[in-house]
């Protein structure tokens, strides 16, 4: 369909929370939630 | 996204570098920050890798399909091949497709079904039944041949 297709197939929560070790995984997520809450208007 | 790579800037204490990429079945990924130097999936690349799942960038023109640049078109050649089906299903088994028909045609993983529905959803293309019948809210001439 697209090239995010393959994407969507492997990179989920799932598999985020397969790879992240330890904290890393609520340490990105504060990461991506900082970006996400500056980028808003 | 960059040649089916993911390439993102995360600046923390300083600025490292992620890349994201699929390997087969499995991801692919390398951050400049010491931990990625250990090869370990550091929270830089959980930030890229949350982005991309909650927030996928839209699609660009040439992944829109032969008529992207028909200004009416309502939905990709792929998002068409969805409703195509969703239509022939309905008529054939005489009972409205779900999630899993969706899945199973298109060999899809339950989170990009969900996603593909739930985008076509928003823009009104379908309806979901709480049961999670999809019924088609366009009408036949509006709809591709299922290929």
């Amino acid at each position: 369909m697209s090239e995010q297709e393959p994407f969507a197939n492997v990179l989920h929560e799932e598999m985020i929370s397969k790879l992240a070790r330890g904290p890393s995984h609520a340490r990105g997520r504060a990461y991506f939630e900082r970006a996400a809450s500056v980028s808003s208007p | 996204m960059k040649s089916g790579r993911l390439v993102a800037q995360v600046t923390g204490k300083q600025a490292y570098r992620v890349s994201i990429w699929i390997n087969g079945d499995r991801l692919g990924y390398v951050c400049s920050c010491p931990a990625g130097a250990d090869g370990d999936f550091c929270k830089h690349c959980v930030a890229v890798a949350i982005a991309w799942v909650e927030q996928p960038p839209p699609r660009t023109t040439s992944e829109l399909g032969a008529n992207a640049n028909d200004a009416n078109v309502r939905f990709t050649a792929a998002e068409g091949q969805c409703l195509a089906f969703v239509y022939y299903f309905t008529k054939v088994n005489r009972r409205a497709a779900t999630i899993s028909d969706v899945r199973s045609f298109f060999d899809l993983a339950q989170i990009a079904a969900a996603t593909l529905l739930d985008s076509l959803e928003q823009r009104r293309l379908i309806r979901r039944e709480p049961t999670g019948a999809i019924h088609l809210s366009v009408s036949r001439a509006e709809i591709p041949d299922l290929e």
